[in-house]
């Protein structure tokens, strides 16, 4: 009943093992890795209304920003497709959004998600 | 008239491997418990081969699996009342795939080493049943993010006229 050569399977083991490691590799060197272990820390949930603040983090990739309000609360905000961005009055494309800069955010809060509405580069 | 969403959208995709690493961890963690009492010299090495073999090809699953939820993760975040499931979801994903990524390594040096057998042995089983209950919860998660909020799920129109 039990004829099977495990010697004999060592080489599929060490393909699957090649290719453990070649994922964890990906996982841990491409961009989507370190965007998941930013997706993973917490952040505050605020009340609708605006905010000021500076952008900390600003991910192209995901229209996804995260902004340090002057109170200290850090907020992340995924774009939608009503999101305005604008910029000395003018919209502005997400490639304008750069880390460091200061912008006033109007935000609606739906659950525990928040929704920028429009988005004001100040700088 | 809205058209009927494809089945294969990006958010689909997770959905669609979910399952097999949940099924094969979960079994290779079960032959791991079963392993240790197993006495009988004959059968050992059969079932220690076995669970082995579930552990390298679930972990690996695990991580392709794990690569489409961040795909939809991204278009999922956007839709849902309370994203912080989807954070916890994704954080416990992580600890389960790191949890069995381990084992599958102590497990491969529990096979090609010749010191520490037992170390790594019973840290790989370990390390399993861990992962087995933080890849439970991972699921409830899940279950939470489409059954309470309807990530990635379609809402039909009140008539359902895009069915007709």
């Amino acid at each position: 009943m039990f004829n099977l050569n495990v010697r004999k399977m060592k080489n599929p083991m060490l393909t699957l093992a090649a290719l453990l490691i070649a994922l964890v590799t990906f996982q841990a060197c491409d961009g989507g890795g370190s965007s998941s272990s930013t997706e993973m820390e917490n952040t505050d949930i605020v009340e609708s209304g605006t905010y000021t603040g500076t952008a900390d983090r600003v991910d192209a990739d995901e229209k996804e920003i995260y902004v340090k309000t002057n109170d200290g609360k850090m907020l992340e905000l995924y774009f939608t497709d009503q999101t305005q961005l604008t910029q000395n009055g003018q919209q502005a494309s997400f490639d304008a959004l750069k880390q460091g800069q200061k912008v006033e955010v109007q935000l609606e809060k739906k659950g525990q998600r928040l929704e920028p509405i429009t988005v004001k580069i100040l700088e | 008239m809205a058209d009927i969403p494809s089945m294969w959208r990006t958010e689909l995709w997770h959905p669609m491997f979910v399952h097999f690493p949940l099924a094969i961890l979960s079994l290779a963690a079960v032959l791991s418990v079963v392993y240790l009492f197993v006495r009988n010299r004959n059968f050992a090495p059969y079932l220690r081969f076995s669970l082995s073999l579930l552990l390298w090809c679930g972990v690996v699953l695990f991580w392709v699996t794990f690569y489409t939820g961040q795909l939809a993760y991204s278009i999922v975040v956007r839709t849902i009342c309370d994203p912080t499931v989807l954070k916890d979801h994704l954080f416990w994903a992580y600890v389960s795939g790191i949890s069995f990524s381990i084992a599958a390594v102590l497990d491969g040096l529990f096979k090609f080493s010749s010191k520490f057998k037992n170390w790594f042995n019973y840290g790989s089983i370990l390390l399993m049943v861990v992962g087995t209950f933080c890849i439970g919860y991972v699921g409830h998660l899940g279950g939470k993010v489409v059954y309470q909020q309807g990530g990635g799920v379609y809402q039909p129109s009140e008539n359902c006229g895009e069915f007709d």
